[in-house]
């Protein structure tokens, strides 16, 4: 049944992304649905853009793995949009027609520089988010469908650049519609259905079977042991009380320095109102010195600058027809995803303890966590968060084909092409970038999908945001002042997390604490850069450029 | 009175709005970038027992989620329409 209500799910959207995409002939609607979406439906697509697998998959999972710090990214994804709506939202959609470098050199007479920096930070920024959506898809078809992760990967690269190449924005529109309206149903659902239960461990919860899954190098997810609180049904600050009164353990085995699996150590007895607290990931936060603090700052800041700063969130501004609905669909977008992020913080700890999670996997926790009230949970809850990789990848390599052939062809490369030669040129881009996601979401494999994405949160704060708010707000801004601010936001964020201790630890597989740069976060450091260098750079400029408006 | 940049009709609505939009980012900043300073300066503060012995991490955490869509739909009902703008929204 599991499959089929899977295979359902994705033929559904197969057919749904087909039947509307034969809608869009012209660049106009391949690329921004001729500008024509109503505001509610856009503000649900709004959702269903955003609540990636990251926010599903890597929220819950780190909840379950870690406790309070999954949820930091809940609070910092939403608080992004109040930067959207509040400074971004209705600008942007008066500057632009396409994508994000058109709102950007609007004002600079489409200048070409302008164009190619913030199409090259697209590509970027675009490939960064799309690598925890393929992670995330290949978490989920193991359990799923038996198969293992890259096949995952390869499946759900074959469909989405299937929709990509098929379709355009109004049948991603829709489908992410749908989805968003599913996926924050059937979770709030899924909550209600962990309150009935109360703060207890699966019948028949296999300790041994549980820790010997533990991967060298890593702590088990909390267990619990003792629960004081009532046994049944509680509401939803009871659950927290009674969690935070709960007692848990955690194992831990080395890191692996023979053939030989390393022995278990434990357990460690943690309070639940430990859990509750920040620093189970971020250990940064309670350490004494204040520059391992500052990784928490620096996450905090990536995530409220990021939003706005977003590519395939932009480009759902020209998918409405005027500011106004563009601020309306933000505020339904925030509202829905709002309760969303809610909902995290309880399937997350419902994960945890249920037990009913996969030590060497955190992605599948919210998964696993349907699986406890039975197989159709489980079905429809992958199938939701399978639909919803498909939606995101599919928004994103929307916004990153539409980057190369309006950016880099037509502005840049000064080529003008046919309508349909665009929407061509976009879906070859669309498969090259969907081959792309696919490698790197293999090579990625071990990483948590919402810290991957905090990393697209960062490069998108460091190259995006300082250029879109400065171009707003200060009429001092040059063009040469933008380029600068963009590659310099772009290279030194890309390059602070390439030298940070996660990328040596899980990609180079070399010690975190040979780490060339201090904490692994870049925002803190990276955003000011960035704005600092606009300043700096249009100063030197202004005279011989002023704004045009 | 300011001129939009088209150079054509003024903007007055457009700055309420604007201005409208800062207010409200500031406020939400006071108690955004308040959570980053109270869990820097000392993050065993969060532990202390708020509203029915939930703890000022989780409130505070929700509290900023809440806080979030209360000046959102705030901005809806206080933000003018632009006139510039046709009024009947066509839907795909």
């Amino acid at each position: 049944m599991t499959i089929a209500i899977f295979l359902f799910f994705v033929f559904f959207t197969l057919g749904l992304s087909w039947w509307l995409g034969r809608r869009a002939k012209t660049a106009s609607g391949y690329f921004a649905a001729h500008g024509q979406v109503g505001w509610f439906v856009n503000g649900i697509a709004f959702a269903g853009d955003y609540l990636s697998a990251a926010s599903f998959l890597g929220i819950c999972g780190m909840i379950a793995f870690y406790g309070y710090d999954g949820f930091l990214y809940s609070i910092g994804f939403l608080a992004g949009w109040v930067v959207a709506l509040f400074v971004i939202a209705e600008p942007i959609r008066k500057l632009g027609k396409f994508t994000f470098a058109d709102a950007l050199s609007a004002k600079f007479s489409n200048s070409r520089g302008i164009t190619l920096a913030a199409a090259i930070s697209t590509l970027i920024v675009s490939v960064f988010y799309l690598i925890p959506q393929m992670v995330g898809a290949g978490s989920l078809i193991k359990p799923l469908l038996g198969l293992e992760h890259h096949w995952g990967v390869l499946l759900v690269g074959s469909v989405v650049i299937t929709i990509v190449v098929t379709a355009g924005m109004v049948s991603t529109t829709w489908v992410q519609f749908i989805k968003g309206s599913m996926l924050v149903v059937f979770c709030a659902i899924l909550v209600v259905a962990i309150l009935a239960n109360g703060v207890r461990k699966i019948d028949g919860f296999d300790k041994n079977a549980f820790i010997e899954n533990t991967p060298p190098g890593k702590k088990s997810p909390p267990i619990l042991v003792n629960n004081p609180g009532p046994d049944g049904a509680v509401g939803p600050l009871e659950y927290i009380r009674t969690f935070s009164d709960s007692t848990f353990e955690q194992y831990s085995r080395p890191a692996k320095t023979t053939d030989r699996l390393p022995e278990l150590t434990g357990p460690t007895v943690v309070q639940g109102s430990s859990l509750l607290l920040p620093g189970g990931y971020f250990s940064g936060v309670r350490s004494e010195k204040w520059i391992d603090r500052m990784d928490f700052v620096s996450l905090m800041l990536a995530l409220f600058c990021g939003t706005a700063a977003l590519p395939h969130i932009l480009i759902r501004y020209y998918t409405v027809k005027d500011p106004t609905a563009a601020r309306k669909s933000t505020v339904v977008g925030i509202m829905s995803i709002g309760f969303f992020y809610l909902l995290t913080l309880y399937i997350g700890l419902g994960a945890m303890v249920s037990g009913n999670t996969d030590p060497r996997d955190s992605n599948m926790s919210a998964p696993l966590l349907a699986k406890v009230f039975g197989a159709f949970p489980f079905a429809l809850i992958s199938a939701i968060a399978f639909t919803t990789v498909l939606g995101t990848v599919s928004g994103l390599i929307l916004a990153a084909s539409g980057a190369v052939a309006h950016d880099l062809i037509e502005v840049v490369g000064k080529r003008k092409l046919k309508d349909h030669a665009k929407v061509g040129a976009a879906k070859v881009a669309a498969l090259t970038v969907g081959v792309i996601a696919v490698i790197l979401g293999i090579l990625f494999k071990d990483f948590n999908a919402s810290f991957l994405v905090g990393w697209a949160f960062n490069i998108a704060a460091s190259a995006n945001l300082p250029a879109i708010v400065m171009i707003l707000f200060w009429k001092g801004t040059t063009r040469q002042g933008v380029i600068a601010s963009i590659l310099t936001g772009l290279i030194t964020s890309l390059a602070w997390l390439l030298l940070s201790g996660p990328a040596f630890k899980e990609i180079y597989k070399l010690n975190p604490a040979d780490a060339i740069v201090p904490f692994s976060q870049p925002g803190l450091v990276t955003i000011p850069l960035a704005f600092i260098t606009l300043i700096i750079v249009s100063h030197l400029t202004r005279r011989r450029e002023p704004i045009t408006n | 009175m300011s001129e939009s940049p088209l150079g054509k009709k003024p903007i007055r609505h457009r700055s309420t709005n604007q201005n409208l939009g800062l207010v409200l980012f500031a406020v939400y900043c006071l108690f955004y970038f308040g959570f980053i300073v109270v869990t820097v300066y000392d993050y065993t503060l969060l532990s202390t027992e708020l509203f029915a012995g939930v703890n000022l991490a989780v409130i505070y955490g929700i509290g900023l989620i809440l806080l979030a869509i209360l000046l959102a739909v705030i901005y809806a009902f206080l933000a003018r329409p632009d006139p510039q703008e046709p009024t009947e929204a066509a839907e795909i």
